[in-house]
Formats: structure tokens, sequence, C-alpha cells
């Protein structure tokens, strides 16, 4: 088992500096989760809007720390700085790129970051930018002037570049055309490319959800409230109540 | 850690030259910069003054060797929170924390670009101070001016980092920053030596590192002052950064730990 979650809860306090704030007062927005992932599976997280989907995957990205609960990564307790080095979160849009920069030097940028070289970001990103529907002139386009497709795709090329152990996506299809989705969703399948990722998928399409994921998870207000193995498409829906 | 500082450094320098007029106007601004000195010189000259007799230096030549000096310095300071506060307002403060970067790396490349940029301007004001200002440098002591250099660079990092601590916690409104850009020119002997203020803000003096800075510069690279005779400064200097820099470090990683808790990391 790669990671595994137990009891993870937070909650967003209404406080100031000072004062720890009443748990009461705040938005829990998760609430005693649970889950495991394994290398080289591929995770599907549905659930209505504000049930704590995104939450999740910045607790397990190491990005936002819980107030209880505790996390493994390889059967040991991992903090914060463990997290932000096995995992990598592809998220909205173009959030968290330098307007000013062209996409290559973007993701050069923060490959070195994570300790790439440029060489080993450019052979990691070869095949991926043309699989994914990206044309050369893109990388060289400064991140301001790209469409929201294409900053997207960027964002997905980013998180696909380091090779995390896991992989956490948020909605990547969004903003893609239906042949991008496509592209993508039958890249995400491929374990040359994603390698031994553990993958844990947010999506609000059923059908996808389906078609990708050997289980799915149902969060309902900040709780897993469902987890369906090798789910049908009807199957998501039912569990969602139509609020994928 | 060495490819995460040149990245930060090579990142600044795009993001800078793509602000094609602000580049220019920075280059600018050093040469005008240049031009007060050339004005102070003309309306002072060469005149001594008895609060500067045991520098063996001019009010010119005290005052903009000082000057040098504390915008080199200074950079540490004023660099942290600012270019904290730019990642914030572009969105970029978290992704960039996101990588498996540790906290006091992280603050060394944040300002990288901006020591660089410091010591070339640096390298500039001395070549005027010659060319120009036919200052003589004959005397500086390198060693010991190096010494003051790097351990006043410290001493004022951290002071830098404490302030980025707030922009990290409060986004606008910076209690730090405030401080050091009001008491540090005024007590610490940039524009004027220590001993012309009064006893009172003198004793206040002694407690910035900008004192012990100015006063063991200006002895090493008009006296040649060494080490020994340095040795009050130099030591002071190293107190300052033993006690503040792991204390800043640790400050932000706290700062860090809070933000990264309440979920405001993300924000501005």
């Amino acid at each position: 088992m790669l990671i595994e979650a137990r009891g993870i809860t937070k909650i967003f306090r209404r406080r100031g500096f000072f004062r720890s704030g009443d748990a009461a007062d705040g938005t829990r927005a998760l609430d005693g989760v649970t889950l495991s992932l394994e290398p080289g599976s591929i995770t599907g997280l549905a659930g209505a809007n504000g049930s704590g989907k995104t939450t999740l995957l910045r607790v397990l990205a190491g990005r936002l720390l819980p107030d209880s609960g505790t996390i493994l990564l390889d059967d040991r307790p991992a903090g914060g700085a463990e997290l932000r080095s096995a995992g990598a979160l592809a998220e909205a849009g173009g959030a968290g790129f330098y307007s000013r920069l062209t996409a290559r030097e973007n993701i050069e940028f923060f490959g070195a970051l994570s300790g790439l070289s440029r060489a080993e970001m450019e052979e990691r990103c070869a095949a991926l930018p043309v699989r994914l529907g990206l044309r050369e002139t893109d990388l060289d386009k400064r991140f301001d002037a790209l469409s929201e497709g294409a900053a997207r795709k960027i964002s997905l090329l980013r998180a696909f570049a380091r090779r995390p152990r896991l992989l956490l996506l948020d909605e990547p299809a969004n903003g893609l055309d239906a042949r991008s989705a496509a592209a993508f969703s039958s890249l995400l399948k491929e374990p040359a490319v994603r390698g031994r990722a553990a993958v844990l998928y947010v999506c609000h399409d059923p059908a996808e959800l389906a078609r990708s994921c050997g289980r799915v998870l149902i969060l309902r207000e900040g709780r897993i409230a469902a987890e369906l193995n090798g789910p049908a498409e009807k199957d998501i829906a039912e569990a969602c109540g139509g609020a994928t | 850690m060495i490819r995460q500082i040149f990245a930060f450094i090579r990142k600044d320098f795009l993001v800078e030259k793509s602000y094609k007029v602000s580049f220019a106007l920075g280059a600018v601004s050093t040469v005008t910069g240049m031009a007060v000195f050339y004005f102070v010189d003309k309306l002072f000259g060469r005149s001594f003054s008895p609060y500067l007799a045991e520098y063996g230096s001019g009010y010119f030549a005290y005052v903009f060797a000082a000057s040098a000096f504390f915008g080199y310095i200074g950079t540490g300071a004023g660099s942290y929170s600012e270019k904290l506060r730019a990642e914030q307002l572009q969105g970029t403060l978290e992704a960039a924390l996101s990588s498996p970067v540790r906290p006091a790396v992280f603050l060394t490349a944040l300002t990288a670009w901006n020591f660089a940029f410091a010591t070339f301007e640096l390298a500039l004001y001395a070549l005027a101070g010659v060319l120009v200002f036919k200052l003589d440098f004959g005397a500086a002591n390198l060693p010991a001016l190096a010494a003051v250099a790097l351990l006043s660079a410290a001493s004022f990092a951290a002071l830098g980092i404490f302030s980025s601590c707030f922009v990290l916690l409060f986004k606008r409104g910076n209690p730090a920053a405030w401080v050091l850009n009001n008491f540090e020119g005024l007590l610490g002997g940039v524009y004027f030596p220590v001993a012309v203020l009064p006893l009172w803000l003198g004793w206040i003096s002694k407690l910035l590192p900008i004192s012990y800075a100015i006063r063991a510069m200006q002895l090493a690279l008009y006296k040649g002052a060494g080490f020994t005779e340095l040795r009050t400064e130099l030591l002071a200097l190293f107190a300052f950064s033993c006690v503040l820099l792991p204390l800043s470090v640790k400050a932000f990683s706290l700062a860090l730990e809070k933000a990264r808790r309440d979920g405001t990391l993300g924000q501005y």
C-alpha cells in the first residue's frame, strides 16, 4: 500500500490570529476520511460541490495540514514534507504559474524545484505535449497568452513530468475540448505514462469515472459515503444522487 | 539545492527582463543615485569633520561608501517580504512551496536574484567611486571587508526573513519593514556617523546591526582595519547572525505551518 489516510478531519475555523477558534463555528470540510491508495491504481473521487474533494486532494498533496488523523506513506507516518515530495497535484486552469514566463520556462522552473535538470524535463515531456494536443508553439507562448484549455494541459504536463508516486488530479478535463479530454483519458490509463503512481482522480462525469477507475469513492459532507469497485456509470450516478 | 536556487535566479531574471521599462528604469536609478553623490560632492567637497576623523575620510567619501553598502545589505532586509508578496499576488507562492523544497533553501532562492543584482550594483558604485569621484580605496582591507559584508548581509537577511513572516500571515501590514525602513537609516550611521547622535539615541543604535556594519565597513575601507581592529564590530555582527538567522528561519517555518494549517497560503 502506498498511501493510507486514517480519520482525516479538516475544519476551516473562523478565527483571529491569537484565537484558536471554535470548531462548531467553522466549516467541517473533511470529517474522519479514511482511504488507501495502491501503487499503479486509479481511484475516482466524486461528490457534489463543497463535499470536500479539493480539500482532500490538498491534504494528500501536503498543501494543507489536517486538524486530526494520520497519513501513512509506505506504512510510515508522513508529514507535509514527505507528502509534497511524493505527490503532485494538477489543479484548475492556470493556477500557480508565472504569467510572464513561457509555458516551457514554467515547466522547467517547477521541474528544477523538484530536482530535475532541463534535459530530464525535456526527456520526460518529450511525447506528452503532442499527446495532450499541445502545439510546439504553445510551449513557447507566454503563459498569460495561452487559452484556458492549453493552460490546463500545461498544468497536467507539470504534474506528469514530475513522475510522482501519488498523482492527484482535480477535474483535469475541465476546459478541455472533447478530443483533448479523450486523449487525456487514454493517456492516464497508460502505465508507461503514469508509471507506478497511485492516482486519485476527481471528476464530475460518471461515464469517465467508470471508464478510467477501478474504484470510485463518493464523498458527501466531508465523509466517504460509498466505495464502489469496478462500478458502472449508473452506479456512480446513483451513489452521487445526481450530484457528481 | 543549487539547482533550486539557480532556477529561482533564472526565473526572476526572465520575469524582470519581461518588464522592459522597469528593467531599464532600474538601471537608470543606479545612475541617478550616483548623480546625487556627484552634487553632494560639489556641495561638501572633500571637507573633513571632526566626527569623521577616526575613519580618515571626508563627508563625501563617508556617505558614498555607507549608502552603497547600505543599499547592498538592505537587499536582505527588504527583498524577502517584497518577493514573497509578489509571489502571493501572482498566485504562485503555494505552487512553489508545494515542491519538495525546504524553507531555508526556499528563502535563499527567493532573494538570490536580488542579491546577485545588488552585488553588480555595488561593483558599479565601487568603479564609479574610483573612476568618477576619484575616491581612494587603496588602503582597503579586502578580507576584512568581505567578512563585514557577509556578516552584515546575514544579519540583515534575518531581519528581512522576520519581516516576511508578517507577509505570510497578514499579507499586508508589515511592522517589521516599517521599523527597518524608518529607523535603520536614522540610527545606523548611514548618512552621518553615530557619534553625532545624542547619547541616548547612540545607545539605541548599539542594538542595531547596521551601526556595527557601517562602522566596520568604513574602517576596513578607508583605514585598512583588519580582523583585530574590527573584532568588536565583527563579533557583534557574528552574534546578531548566529542568533537572528536560525531564529528567523524557525519563525518562517512556523508561519508557513500556520498558513498551511489555516489554508491561507494561496491567499493574498
